[in-house]
This record gives structure tokens, sequence and C-alpha cells, in this order.
């Protein structure tokens, strides 16, 4: 089953997890101005300002299956931003292993910052969103 | 070892007879008092997701590391650390769902133990007839596997010496287990008999040929 209403063109957005940061940046990718095609994964019913501007899918994110779904070929965008550290790094690399491109991954924890470097995936800290990441929405 | 538990408890038994060091890392502090009364001091209390707590539990002089949590992210966050800061030679990671596993391989965590393949692994070896079974994959050479075959009685080598079995390319007949449970080692002139368990060395991947040779 694919349940997801990504489109072709590569302007996919894949955010997964609910948490403060999450609704951050969607709101940004929202009011970016570059249509982004955004999915939304989370565990939590969620009736948020942007539900009609965005495919949210309701599952559980502590299986993978949510994921198998998806169609990273076509995502130019990858983040891992659930309120669990060690969730976010596993669905991350898992991520890289479906063979997406620019991951990002959001940890509670300053120590695992350089964590996934090898794997080109950058970990972020809430309070400090790199560069790299502020370009998908900066002006 | 991270977690004191029934795995690692089994596991302690098992090492301590051959005089290896072993630390285990555990959250709960009343666990840990347990595990010291029974080995000696052996625990480090708190977090195994912990740099700290790593070092303190003296991850930079461990050969082998065993992560058998419930929880497939923290197996993975702690092997990840233990992998980049301290260069751990050998980590066993238990994990749960196996859709995660090219993740794990793909960060070099590659000695992977899931306990449903285990007991698929065990019923299909208890239960089929010409269904081969994996062994093990040879350390030095990944491509090599060693499979168990049970051989039914309509298989084409029954009655047959091995001199006159040509198995297929890349494969080598190792051993013999005989109905009665006796082993045999191969040669020339030995017979192969019905419900005869053979173990085989192949190239991965080549089970199929041989359950078609042997069919």
């Amino acid at each position: 089953m694919n349940n997801s209403k990504q489109t072709t063109d590569k302007n996919n957005c894949i955010i997964f997890g609910n948490s403060d940061i999450s609704n951050f940046i969607i709101e940004s990718l929202l009011n970016s101005n570059n249509n982004y095609n955004i999915t939304f994964l989370s565990e939590d019913p969620l009736n948020t300002k942007f539900s009609n501007e965005i495919n949210i899918l309701n599952e559980n994110i502590y299986d993978p299956k949510i994921l198998k779904n998806l169609d990273f070929s076509k995502t130019k965008l990858s983040i891992c931003c659930s309120q669990n550290t060690n969730l976010n790094i596993l669905t991350a690399s898992y991520m890289k292993s479906l063979k997406a491109e620019n991951i990002f991954c959001c940890s509670y924890d300053t120590q695992y910052n350089n964590l996934l470097n090898s794997q080109n995936i950058i970990t972020f800290n809430p309070w400090n969103i790199p560069n790299k990441l502020n370009s998908f929405w900066g002006n | 070892m991270i977690g004191a538990n029934n795995i690692t408890e089994h596991l302690v038994d098992w090492y301590s007879k051959y005089n290896h060091e072993i630390t285990i890392i555990e959250k709960k502090i009343n666990k840990c008092h347990e595990f010291d009364q029974l080995y000696g001091p052996i625990s480090q209390h708190g977090d195994a997701a912990d740099l700290n707590i790593q070092k303190l539990a003296g991850m930079e002089r461990a050969d082998i590391l065993i992560v058998t949590t419930k929880s497939d992210s923290t197996n993975f966050v702690i092997s990840s650390l233990a992998k980049s800061n301290f260069n751990v030679n050998t980590i066993i990671n238990r994990i749960n769902n196996m859709n995660y596993s090219k993740a794990f391989e793909e960060n070099g965590l590659d000695i992977l133990i899931n306990t449903e393949s285990n007991i698929l692994q065990s019923i299909e070896q208890e239960t089929s007839i010409l269904a081969p079974w994996s062994i093990a994959k040879l350390k030095t050479n990944p491509t090599k596997e060693i499979i168990g075959i049970k051989i039914n009685d309509d298989s084409n080598i029954v009655g047959k010496s091995i001199g006159e079995i040509e198995f297929p390319s890349h494969s080598q007949l190792l051993l013999i287990i005989r109905s009665n449970g006796i082993t045999d080692t191969p040669a020339e002139h030995k017979t192969i008999h019905p419900n005869d368990e053979l173990i085989v060395l192949i190239q991965e991947g080549k089970k199929e040929n041989m359950i078609e040779y042997l069919s």
C-alpha cells in the first residue's frame, strides 16, 4: 500500500515525528513559497493549522514500515524530529539505507552531534538549526 | 555487555569460565547490585547511550560489545557511539525489527541477532525435509555459508556413494549426521541414506541449486 501523496517532481519533504521543532520546520517550509509537498509522519492524531496544507500519516513511528512505502528518490529533504533522540538517529540511518538525500536528524543531546557524519547525515540540536537546513526555507 | 538481563546473565556465566574481563552497563541500580553480588564487581551503573558512562565502563579496552536491549534505537545509538569513539572491534546487536537491518549494516554494525529469525530457523530445522537451514557464514569469507540439509526418501542421492555424487559447483560436503545421530566423516565409499543430515559448505545464495540437485 502506498499511502503517501508524494508528487513526481523532486519537491517532496518528509518530516518524521511530532515535536515543537517539527512544527516550526513545517511552518517555515510552508512559508517559504517553495511549494514543498510535505508528508508528516506522526503517531499523534493532529489537528494543526497545517492540516489542510500537508499530508499527514498517522501511524506507529516506532515501526519502520511507515517509511517503506515512501519514495525517497523523489524526496528533496528528510528530517527526523520526533521527541525521541535515539529513534531519530536510527530512523535517519534507515532513511539513508532507503537512498534518501539531505537527511537531517534532531538530537536533544550534543554528544551525538557527529555520530552520523560518516553517513552524510547532519545531526542538529533544536536550539541551533544549521544553516544548511535553514537554507531550505531561507531567502 | 549492555543491560543486566537473562541473556547477559547466561553470557557472564559462559565468559567467566574463560577468565574474560566482563563489564555490564545497567541503568537500574538494584540490578547492578544483584549482578555484583552474584559475580563480583562487574556492573557499571548508568545509561550506556551516554559517552561518559561508556568511558567509565572501560569501553576503550573492549574487544567485544554485546548489546541486547529490547529497543532497536537504543541498541543502535549505543553501538554507534562505541564504534565511532572507541573503535570496538566486534559489536553484536540484538535486532527486534529486521527492517532496520540495513541501517545497522550500513553503519558497520553487521553482527545482528534476531530472535524471531532464530526461532523460525529452529522450526525449519525441526520440521522440514529438503529445506536447508543456515548454520553459519564463514567469518573469513562471508560469501561462503555452512548449511544443513535433511535427505528424504525420494532424493536423487539416496543409495549413492559419495564418490558417485556430483555436488553443485562451489559446494563441499563436510559431515554426515546419520538418522541415529551418529556423525560420519565423508569418504568416497560411504552411502547416503534417507533421513541423513548433510552439513555442506556452499556459495552464498546457492541453496536453491542444492535443493534442485537433491530433489
